[in-house]
């Protein structure tokens, strides 16, 4: 993949803390036009990988680039172009909503009649239009949430990074903030996107990348990861008094992988991940079965993600 | 938008958030209200007939009095919270994600919390003026309070600029605040002790010494002004004529003296904030990891 078509590209990025906490070497490589979620247990080190992308902080050794340039050394190009909506960010409390887009706005050069079409838009588009002027010291985590994305979007930026973007929020809100971001991308933005909470990022992104304890364990399409861990598919068969020549006759079945049995119900994990449903159906009923019900449990990415966490290693 | 819009959209802000704090705004009140203790005193209690001279010179009292030691530590309050509290709260970055250098950034700060400071120093001058005038009636050479209000608010660069250096390099307000206090206390004690030793001994190097105390030049400038413009001839009790707890120099060297000690911090501070590497690990750890 060449450089012009990244939105994002770290190399190597190390920080070490006096706490002897070791951040790195983290490699990411974030497509241009994807939804990139960015996975790892509290602690694991993504908002210092953030915050070293960003230009934030000096890494010890290793670089970063957005859209090719270096931001600590060129922020008003870089910058101007990235929208950043940190994890619940600590803004003025003397600013009402309105006045710290104002600012937001100012300080990307944003004046005028724009200025103030665009606050008034933003404000609306993250529900806080009705607490305008509240000052922000007397907002919920939530609302400072919104106003954190709003203010990411004041530049209508081409990179949006956002920082667990949604904590905080209630699930209607979650789930209109993962439809606005989706709107966001199918203008042909990049949004980074760092979050824990695995079902928003299976919903929401195309492309991952996971940091466990500082190290990057995987990065890749959702679908790439989903594939490394089909084995992992389950398929529940509840069935009316399971007798051991069923469970004989099913152990033999060439897609069975290994079987679990219980009261009522068996768990038949299969082979290569495929659905293979119907024809267990049929090999319950050959048994002398009575098949109750069947349901199928593929890998989410919560499996994978537990299971890449578990290894501790690169499964790329 | 250019250079000079980026920075003076963070001077406003800094006024902002200057006095927003209830701190500063606090220690502006009592400047304020200290302002008018000379005056109460002198009207309220009996004043030996020595210090009734000072009447007609009270727009210099007025204004001289608070510089020597309150001013000087609104200055350094302001200082040492401009950045250091934006890194402890973690507001710095509203600011730092946004398309704006590190040196504007530090800059836009630095305008902002100094034409506060220039702008309570410009409160207390026209109330030392106002007051004189209202209480004492006309005043003698009141026509130059601009050049006196000039020169103080030149020689506080000198100590706004190691509070600013201390609060970019510690990042910890109350750090900054300490060390930069002790800085300021310690020259300020200092001085003396040295002149004593010189007087004791008879041996010039003491005085050449405080000279170089980074307060010297920054004390001793604006009473150099007052002298040089209007008090040549006149001893008062409060220090036209001769001043001997202090070293004598030339209003040049005094000048240098407040340029050198105020470059010096800004250079270190912006070559720690620029390459990062000058930091205190201690107080990096502290507000960089998450």
């Amino acid at each position: 993949m060449s450089s012009e078509e990244l939105a994002i590209e770290a190399s190597q990025l190390v920080k070490r803390y006096r706490n002897s906490a070791l951040i790195g070497p983290v490699s990411l490589s974030v497509q241009k036009r994807t939804i990139f979620g960015f996975l790892g247990p509290n602690g694991a080190g993504k908002t210092t990988a953030i915050r070293m992308i960003l230009g934030l902080i000096k890494p010890e050794s290793g670089s970063a680039k957005i859209f090719g340039i270096d931001p600590s050394a060129n922020p008003i190009e870089t910058l101007s172009r990235v929208g950043y909506a940190p994890e619940l960010p600590n803004f003025q409390t003397f600013f009402t909503a309105e006045q710290l887009l104002n600012f937001a706005a100012g300080l990307h050069g944003i004046n005028g009649e724009t200025r103030r079409k665009k606050v008034k838009d933003l404000l609306q588009m993250v529900g806080i239009a009705d607490h305008s002027q509240k000052k922000i010291g007397k907002f919920s985590k939530g609302m400072v949430q919104r106003l954190a994305v709003a203010q990411a979007l004041i530049n209508d930026p081409e990179l949006v990074i956002m920082d667990e973007p949604t904590i905080g929020m209630d699930p209607a809100a979650t789930i209109y903030f993962r439809d606005l971001f989706k709107e966001i991308h199918s203008q042909g933005k990049t949004i980074f996107v760092s979050s824990h909470l695995l079902d928003e990022v299976q919903r929401l992104c195309t492309h991952i990348g996971m940091i466990y304890r500082g190290k990057i364990v995987f990065q890749g399409s959702i679908a790439e990861i989903l594939a490394k861990f089909r084995t992992n598919t389950t398929i529940e068969a509840e069935v009316r008094e399971i007798t051991p020549s069923i469970v004989d006759h099913l152990k033999k079945l060439h897609y069975v992988q290994n079987i679990t049995v219980g009261t009522n119900r068996i768990s038949i994990t299969v082979k290569n991940g495929e659905d293979f449903r119907a024809e267990l159906a049929e090999d319950i009923i050959k048994a002398g079965g009575k098949l109750l019900g069947l349901s199928l449990r593929q890998a989410t990415l919560e499996d994978a993600y537990i299971e890449t966490l578990k290894r501790g290693a690169k499964v790329e | 938008m250019n250079n000079s819009q980026r920075i003076l959209t963070i001077a406003k802000y800094e006024w902002r958030r200057a006095l927003a704090r209830k701190k500063v705004s606090l220690l502006i009140i009592l400047t304020i209200v200290t302002e008018f203790v000379p005056y109460i005193v002198l009207t309220q209690l009996p004043i030996p007939q020595a210090i009734q001279s000072i009447k007609s010179f009270m727009w210099l009292v007025g204004t001289i009095l608070p510089y020597g030691l309150l001013l000087q530590f609104v200055a350094i309050f302001i200082a040492t919270g401009s950045t250091a509290e934006e890194y402890e709260q973690g507001t710095a970055d509203t600011i730092l994600t946004k398309p704006v250098r590190r040196t504007e950034y530090l800059l836009g700060k630095f305008v902002g919390g100094y034409t506060l400071f220039a702008f309570i120093a410009l409160i207390t001058s026209s109330l030392a003026v106002t007051l004189s005038y209202g209480v004492f009636g006309p005043q003698q050479y009141a026509e130059y309070a601009p050049m006196m209000y000039i020169a103080i608010i030149f020689s506080t660069l000198v100590f706004f600029s190691i509070g600013f250096m201390t609060g970019e390099l510690f990042r910890v307000s109350s750090l900054a605040y300490l060390v930069s206090s002790t800085i300021f206390i310690f020259a300020l004690v200092l001085g003396p002790f040295l002149i004593l030793a010189s007087t004791l001994t008879g041996d010039q190097f003491y005085l050449d010494i405080v000279k170089w105390l980074p307060n010297w030049g920054s004390s001793n400038l604006p009473m150099m002004v007052a002298r040089a413009l209007f008090l040549q001839n006149l001893r008062l009790p409060f220090g036209g004529g001769d001043f001997n707890l202090t070293v004598s120099g030339t209003m040049t060297e005094a000048i240098v003296s407040i340029i050198i000690y105020t470059s010096v911090p800004i250079a270190i501070e912006v070559a720690a904030t620029l390459s990062d590497s000058l930091l205190p690990s201690i107080t990096k750890g502290i507000h960089s990891f998450s």
